[in-house]
């Protein structure tokens, strides 16, 4: 799976849990300008481990990792 | 203005939560004296026009006849709201209080706490408005019945009602607001394969004894107390830093649920309480639309249970874990839904049974204490009535037992915790300890 593809998929879901359009997300916006919020972060968390069977919870993500979903998504594609 | 209730007959069809919500009520009325209510509070600069408060409410109030509504049975047993339909005005309660002029030496936290523990009279009446001129500070407070909002929908209403006032009949309040929902008998298998998560859950928690501060039942009724421990921007900053560095980013959740955890530990070791293993319930907002003013009313959270044993909480980096941990396996087996989805298996049942039922599986000890974390604040604009608001904050009545609970909210860059008690199980020298805690370990 492409960076491309993983953050369009990070982009549907953070749509699914703030209520929001998937077109008004900004792919390059802090998580938490988005209206992420510890749960909705841990169902992104849970999203991930599922369906790209990456375990995100103890692994050793920096701050920079999770800057946007951009950062998350090309951090994801280098794992996988 | 047309509402698209009128095609049901007015009638909002109960989810299993609001059922819980009901039940929870009746146990609170027997235990307490007052129902399941609540109260946010919009702190203001200035002291608002009373004369515009009583005539704008009074207006604002007509448009919704849902609010004089009572609990009804449809012939398949499902239980909904029946709204009033005789044309008349909600029957809301509107007070103003002037404290500086009463003479006495009350606060307006006195006014306050009397408001939350006056029980709604009859079975129409779920709302009350206050306004409260205090010494040098003044405020608008809404006390609403739990089976009629949950605490967003409270801030959204006080939001809407705000909007009406700068924008009159075409506010959202003429666009309309949801106030139908489907009777929900489908999907059954479903329904039953989630009471199977709720179960297995629920026998795992039961498997140890709960720890819990006993409650006192004797000498009559007892009311809530509340006292308000409030960070502003900077304070709350930091504190978002060091739930950053120390349980990881956006996870402001668990760090304030370990420090809270911690606190209430030192008070139930000195009360010599042992034994067994802490369980609290921890709220989660399960809205799923776009706009919040098609969840506006009724109940749209749903539950986390967290289970923590003594030797968990001595390392508070273990005790983070252990939060992260048990939020992320409840998340991934749609703990939450789940008891949403299942829960509506009990609207069968009557409130009187449920009552007697609910206590079973955890023999009559529900919770060690209550905890919630609003992120979100959903009323958007920082000014009510023509004034600004400084500050929102909430005053829960808890669930009795355990009646303790310690509610977190936030409102424009600030952090509000509010610990609420039933008089008597916490002394003020231990409500005066966990405010000094929360202020130096957060």
């Amino acid at each position: 799976m492409t960076q491309q593809e993983i953050e369009g998929r990070l982009i549907q879901l953070i749509s699914t849990i703030t209520n929001q359009d998937a077109a008004e997300i900004a792919p390059d916006k802090p998580f938490h300008e988005l209206g992420i919020d510890s749960l909705g972060f841990v169902e992104i968390l849970v999203f991930i481990e599922k369906n790209l069977k990456l375990q995100l919870i103890a692994s050793q993500l920096n701050r920079k990792d999770f800057e946007s979903v951009r950062a998350l998504s090309t951090y994801i594609s280098t794992k996988l | 203005m047309i509402f698209d209730y009128l095609s049901l007959k007015n009638k909002y069809y109960l989810n299993g939560f609001d059922w819980v919500m009901g039940v929870i009520d009746i146990i609170m009325r027997k235990t307490t004296g007052a129902g399941n209510a609540s109260q946010v509070v919009f702190m203001l600069d200035a002291p608002p026009d009373e004369s515009l408060f009583t005539a704008s409410l009074t207006r604002f109030l007509a448009h919704f006849p849902i609010l004089g509504g009572t609990v009804a049975r449809h012939y398949t047993l499902t239980p909904y709201w029946k709204f009033r339909d005789d044309g008349k005005q909600p029957p809301v309660i509107l007070t103003v209080t002037r404290i500086s002029e009463d003479g006495s030496d009350a606060t307006l936290m006195d006014a306050l706490s009397r408001f939350i523990n006056t029980p709604f009279s009859g079975n129409r009446e779920h709302l009350a408005f206050h306004l409260v001129y205090g010494r040098g500070e003044q405020c608008i407070a809404l006390t609403f019945d739990h089976r009629l909002f949950d605490a967003r929908g409270a801030e959204s209403f006080m939001n809407m009602f705000q909007e009406y006032l700068s924008a009159g009949e075409d506010s959202s309040v003429a666009r309309g607001v949801r106030t139908t929902q489907k009777l929900d008998l489908r999907d059954w298998k479903e329904k039953f394969k989630a009471g199977q998560v709720v179960n297995r859950k629920m026998i795992a928690l039961s498997k140890e004894s709960i720890r819990g501060i006993p409650i006192n039942y004797d000498n009559g009724f007892k009311g809530f107390r509340h006292r308000i421990v409030s960070f502003d921007k900077d304070e709350a900053a930091k504190i978002y830093d060091r739930a950053f560095a120390e349980a990881g980013y956006l996870m402001i959740m668990p760090y304030l649920f370990a420090r809270v955890f911690s606190t209430l530990h030192q008070i139930f070791v000195k009360r010599g309480v042992e034994g067994g293993a802490y369980v609290v319930p921890a709220s989660a907002d399960v809205r799923q639309a776009k706009d919040i003013r098609q969840e506006l009313f009724f109940n749209h959270n749903s539950m986390f249970f967290f289970q923590v044993k003594q030797e968990d909480i001595a390392d508070s980096s273990r005790l983070l874990s252990v939060i992260k941990e048990q939020m992320y396996e409840q998340v991934q087996s749609r703990f939450p839904q789940c008891l949403m989805t299942a829960s509506s298996l009990i609207r069968v049942a009557p409130l009187w049974f449920m009552h007697r039922v609910f206590h079973l599986p955890l023999q009559g000890k529900i919770a060690s204490f209550c905890f919630s974390h609003v992120s979100k604040c959903s009323y958007s604009s920082h000014d009510l009535m023509g004034s600004r608001i400084t500050n929102v904050f909430h005053m829960p009545r808890m669930p009795v037992p355990p009646g303790i609970g310690i509610f977190f909210n936030t409102f424009d860059g600030r952090l509000n915790a509010t610990i609420a008690w039933l008089e008597g199980t916490l002394s003020d020298d231990e409500v005066a300890y966990i405010e000094e805690e929360l202020r130096g370990t957060l």
